[in-house]
């Protein structure tokens, strides 16, 4: 119950399907229809990701340094960022992203050592 | 190589918007930007986060100077005083005549001044740019207590902001209950009891009848009860009107806002609005209405873009626009809210229709018809849900609180999705809405 008032927006099943076969893995999802551009994500966010940048496109925040914590979610007020599938892709759908270009949240957090 | 001159009136979500897709489309055209403002484009929604301390100033400026540089946008701090759409020139403040190809009006939307007496007194403040939400956080500061008139999502973030600075905070409503033309008497309630919960006190079916002075200053306020409340600053939020003091004398089709075709066109071809100011056909209603939206702006900023290129070039505009089911979702005293469609919150009573729109909301949203109503919410009063339904469709919802079922509530009407074989249990209503919304999305997710 805490965790709903907390997170009103987190649920597993009205989620987006990922954009090709379910890693698994989790990554900050942005929905741009959502978003007013306040910056209140990148202002919170501890390792100054311009997470604002990515909501304003509407794409995950694939920034190599993201660490997971998941502040920039919390915060946001409209509900624009989310848990969600981890895009492994490069933009253009061809190049799978080598390994050392990772975000770091991908090898590290413990959400994705299941 | 002809450069043609795209001429900018507001540098607001339109306007910036617009001129984003033209230089997309014209790599070599003139952009030009005029803004009444001293500042860069920033975020209008943001300021009621500043006011509330959640974010800095400078947070709320998401371009710099070197995004109007690499687009080649010239922006210029000026007013335009008079157009002449024949002639093609707009006159600025210092009377210097600016030719132009095409022209876009993004005004935007102002608030109404306060009607009453003594509304020009210092003290007394409107809510629409960070200069008035500079003098909010100066006012409320120095305040022992403050009134805020009004009923929209921007009379409640005013609320809160002023209330975050330990300042005693009265909200004056109209009505018997917060905003009777959205929520219905479960709403209301749960959205008072936040509002309590949060130390304002809330006073129903007050209207202010004068604004008390001294020495300049507001003193207090004294209601059409008779009852005299006293404050040191009043903040009005009963209303914005779109901007249309340059073109009210130009003979284009004008209602509430600029009227405009599907390519964001006036009815003169080289003149496009887009933004609060631009009443915009709704399939939804089969009428020109007025969103007062943040997303509106961006999308009908974008087809104004589309199209000024098009006209530009001597092409006709191509790129129709459709207008999406208005939408807005907002977070104050830490209640989520979403709304989504046509959501008319009184059917049966017949509330007056006011002829002005709250910042952040829309006319789709209050438009008079006739549905079916089906609503749930939790045991402890925390969150609601309400769906409307007309012919099998969702046509509009409310989420307070828990939002797990925004976004596909809010794919249901886009797409006007056909839920008839739903229909019997969703409008069994009670507790089991939301898993039977949440049964039709998975259904419908599989086969999409």
């Amino acid at each position: 119950m805490l965790s709903r008032i907390l997170r009103p927006f987190k649920t597993k099943e009205t989620n987006q399907k990922p954009a090709f076969g379910d890693s698994g893995l989790e990554q900050v999802t942005s929905d741009a229809s959502r978003c007013v551009q306040c910056g209140i994500c990148a202002y919170n966010c501890p390792v100054g990701i311009e997470v604002r940048e990515y909501a304003r496109r509407g794409e995950n925040v694939t920034d190599s340094r993201c660490i997971g914590c998941g502040t920039c979610i919390e915060k946001c007020i409209r509900g624009t960022l989310r848990w969600g599938p981890a895009i492994l892709l490069r933009p253009d759908n061809t190049l799978e992203v080598a390994a050392d270009e990772l975000p770091v949240m991908l090898h590290l957090h413990p959400r994705n050592l299941r | 190589m002809t450069s043609y001159h795209y001429l900018i009136i507001g540098n607001g979500a339109a306007g910036l918007s617009a001129a984003e897709i033209i230089r997309r489309r014209d790599a070599f055209g003139r952009i030009t930007i005029i803004t009444n403002e001293p500042y860069l484009f920033y975020s209008r929604p943001g300021i009621a986060y500043y006011i509330t301390n959640q974010i800095s100033e400078r947070q709320l400026f998401s371009r710099s100077h070197s995004f109007y540089r690499e687009h080649r946008i010239d922006l210029r701090f000026a007013t335009v005083r008079s157009l002449d759409l024949e002639g093609q020139l707009a006159f600025l403040d210092d009377g210097e005549p600016l030719a132009f190809d095409v022209l876009l009006l993004a005004t935007g939307a102002s608030a109404i001044r306060p009607p009453f007496l003594g509304g020009d007194l210092e003290g007394v403040v409107t809510f629409d740019t960070l200069d008035d939400a500079k003098r909010i956080i100066k006012y409320s500061r120095k305040a022992k207590a403050a009134v805020v008139v009004g009923g929209g999502i921007t009379a409640m973030e005013l609320a809160e902001g002023i209330r975050h600075h330990g300042t005693r905070t009265h909200l004056l409503q109209r009505g018997d209950r917060i905003w009777p033309r959205l929520f219905n008497e479960w709403e209301s309630t749960i959205v008072e009891n936040q509002i309590r919960h949060h130390g304002i006190d809330i006073h129903y079916n007050e209207e202010i009848a004068e604004i008390l002075g001294a020495r300049g200053r507001v003193a207090g306020v004294r209601l059409k009860s008779g009852r005299v409340i006293k404050c040191q600053a009043v903040a009005v939020a009963i209303g914005v009107r779109p901007n249309l003091q340059l073109v009210q004398k130009l003979p284009i089709q004008q209602d509430k806002g600029v009227v405009v075709n599907q390519f964001m066109q006036a009815t003169i071809p080289t003149l496009f609005a887009a933004g609060d100011v631009a009443q915009v056909y709704d399939r939804w209603t089969s009428q020109h209405n007025l969103d007062v939206l943040w997303p509106s702006a961006i999308n009908e900023g974008r087809a104004a873009g589309y199209s000024m290129v098009d006209v530009a070039h001597g092409c006709e505009p191509r790129y129709r626009y459709q207008k999406a089911s208005p939408f807005n979702c907002a977070l104050f005293f830490g209640l989520h809210l979403t709304v989504v469609g046509r959501v008319n919150g009184s059917p049966g009573e017949d509330v007056e229709q006011l002829s002005y729109l709250s910042r952040g909301s829309s006319h789709v949203w209050t438009a008079p018809f006739s549905p079916s109503y089906r609503s749930a919410w939790d045991k402890d009063g925390t969150s609601s849900l309400r769906i409307v339904m007309s012919d099998g469709r969702i046509v509009g919802a409310v989420l307070l609180g828990n939002q797990e079922l925004a976004d596909p509530l809010r794919r249901f009407i886009e797409q006007e999705v056909d839920l008839s074989n739903y229909q019997t249990s969703l409008m069994a209503g009670g507790t089991k809405l939301p898993q039977t919304i949440l049964r039709a999305w998975r259904d419908w997710h599989q086969h999409w």
